[in-house]
């Protein structure tokens, strides 16, 4: 990796940006109402689903730090649990997400991908929150959350496709920083 | 705005994801049992630990204080005020439904769980 | 965007966030229920002044479900009997311990945690540059309606990236005041009474 390609400074660019368009999607998130404390609809993953396939593998996993770094500044969770959480969730969710558009190929399109992302991240956050907080007695609220899990996903999953779909933005984009 | 074009790799995690919460959720449900509890009854108080508990309570009855112990999933009584001393010698007990009682200093201390009814008909 | 952080205005933020860290090291050295739960009130105060909204049904939402769930567990005397359930003394103490614990936590990292933490090294200025990005696309909010919703964010991102601006990271002026300096002594000063007092 080049460090000092133009190609490299515009890739880094375009992580800095969709970072904030992270940032931001979590802000405009607030907006909706929560029925259940813990669980979020997970708009924040939108730019990293969109940019799967815009983005190298490296600038991903960084795009996934300054999402977690950036809400931990802004929400001021860095120095807690909820940082640690973030991170795990996160990264296991990139790591499961990338993987399996690489192997999916045709068969897949954004949705089972977001589906794939969002169980393993609420699996993890669900068995650290086991683990660490509520105590052994919790397991049964596991189910509670996959479910809901399983539910955002499928629904960020058909906001993804429909947006790389119809943005002109993204195909902008496409275009811009075609990989391969 | 969302037509619902799904491929088959997307059916596929979304029924691998349905099938895991489902099972998950069974899961939950017939597991009620866990690890039995030891229940201590005293004159006006009780108190209840888990089996898999390591320590010692001292109760304190009419007579003096009655020391029991649990310890790698077993209850036994080391130290009684009574002349008799029956509970002592009852010895260490283990299973759900069984008990050991001091009379003369009324303790009684009782392991209660799941499977306690249920001795007929289940083999583990 | 949040409301007014006062401590920001006398304390620099990477002061703020060692601070925040030795404040926690308080919750090792003090461990029962009612001591706990005034250093977390201490620190619930703090978070305020940092100006941090603190929904106060959260905290005892998650409080109260983990002393819940520990309860499930139990241990020691019986104080109430709910049906077949016992309430049981330890149970409830380490519960409420715990909640409060967990809920002290998120206080102070949401007081020492500052926006203007500058992160080291490149990935820091990754970050600012991103926090750039991040005040342009929230300058534009407003231009977003319920209903055109993805049109209109898409508009938003066509105006913004790639952009032909240069970015400046326009470091604000940040100090630690005489008056910083005597709340960060106050605090510890309070959190000593409390360990001594109970």
């Amino acid at each position: 990796m080049d460090l000092h390609s133009d190609l490299h400074k515009r890739r880094i660019d375009l992580v800095a940006f969709l970072g904030a368009l992270c940032l931001f999607l979590s802000t405009v998130e607030y907006l909706f109402p929560k029925p259940i404390p813990f669980m979020r609809l997970g708009l924040a993953n939108l730019p990293i689903l969109v940019s799967l396939k815009l983005l190298p593998f490296p600038y991903l996993m960084l795009l996934t730090l300054v999402k977690v770094a950036g809400q931990g500044l802004i929400n001021g969770t860095l120095a807690s649990y909820v940082f640690i959480f973030s991170v795990a969730g996160s990264y296991s969710s990139v790591l499961v997400m990338y993987a399996v558009s690489r192997t999916g190929g045709r068969f897949l399109s954004l949705v089972g991908v977001s589906l794939a992302g969002s169980m393993t991240s609420n699996a993890v956050q669900v068995l650290l929150s086991i683990y660490f907080i509520f105590g052994k007695n919790a397991v049964m609220i596991a189910p509670l959350f996959l479910g809901i899990g399983t539910v955002s996903g499928l629904l960020i999953g058909l906001i993804a496709e429909g947006f790389v779909e119809h943005s002109r933005w993204h195909a902008n984009l496409r275009r811009l920083y075609a990989q391969e | 705005m969302f037509r619902l074009s799904l491929r088959p790799g997307d059916w596929f995690v979304l029924l691998v994801s349905i099938i895991l919460v489902v099972f998950l959720t069974l899961q939950s449900m017939g597991d009620r049992g866990g690890v039995p509890i030891v229940r201590i009854e005293g004159e006006d108080e009780s108190w209840v630990y888990p089996l898999d508990a390591d320590i010692e309570v001292e109760v304190e009855g009419p007579l003096g204080h009655t020391h029991i112990h649990i310890h790698d999933g077993a209850v036994w009584v080391s130290d009684s005020p009574c002349t008799q001393k029956v509970c002592i010698a009852a010895g260490q007990i283990s299973a759900p439904g069984t008990f050991i009682a001091c009379l003369p200093n009324m303790v009684l201390v009782r392991i209660e769980g799941r499977q306690e009814g249920e001795i007929d008909g289940l083999a583990f | 965007m949040p409301r007014n952080d006062y401590i920001s205005t006398i304390v620099k933020p990477g002061h703020r966030f060692v601070w925040g860290l030795l404040l926690l090291l308080s919750f090792l050295f003090i461990q029962g229920l009612l001591p706990r739960l005034a250093l977390v009130i201490l620190f619930a105060l703090l978070a305020r002044t940092a100006g941090k909204r603190i929904k106060f049904s959260y905290f005892i939402i998650l409080s109260s479900s983990i002393a819940l769930f520990n309860l499930l567990t139990p241990w020691g005397e019986v104080l109430y009997s709910l049906g077949g359930f016992d309430i049981t003394r330890g149970a409830l103490i380490a519960g409420l311990t715990k909640g409060i614990t967990i809920s002290g936590l998120v206080f102070v990292s949401l007081f020492s945690v500052s926006r203007d933490l500058q992160l080291p090294g490149r990935f820091g200025r990754l970050l600012g540059r991103s926090f750039y990005y991040f005040e342009s696309l929230y300058s534009h909010k407003r231009k977003i309606h319920r209903r055109s919703f993805f049109s209109d964010i898409d508009g938003i991102l066509l105006d913004l990236f790639p952009s032909d601006h240069e970015h400046d990271s326009g470091t604000r002026f940040l100090k630690t005041t005489p008056l910083g300096v005597m709340v960060i002594l106050l605090s510890f000063g309070i959190t000593g009474a409390i360990a001594l007092w109970m």
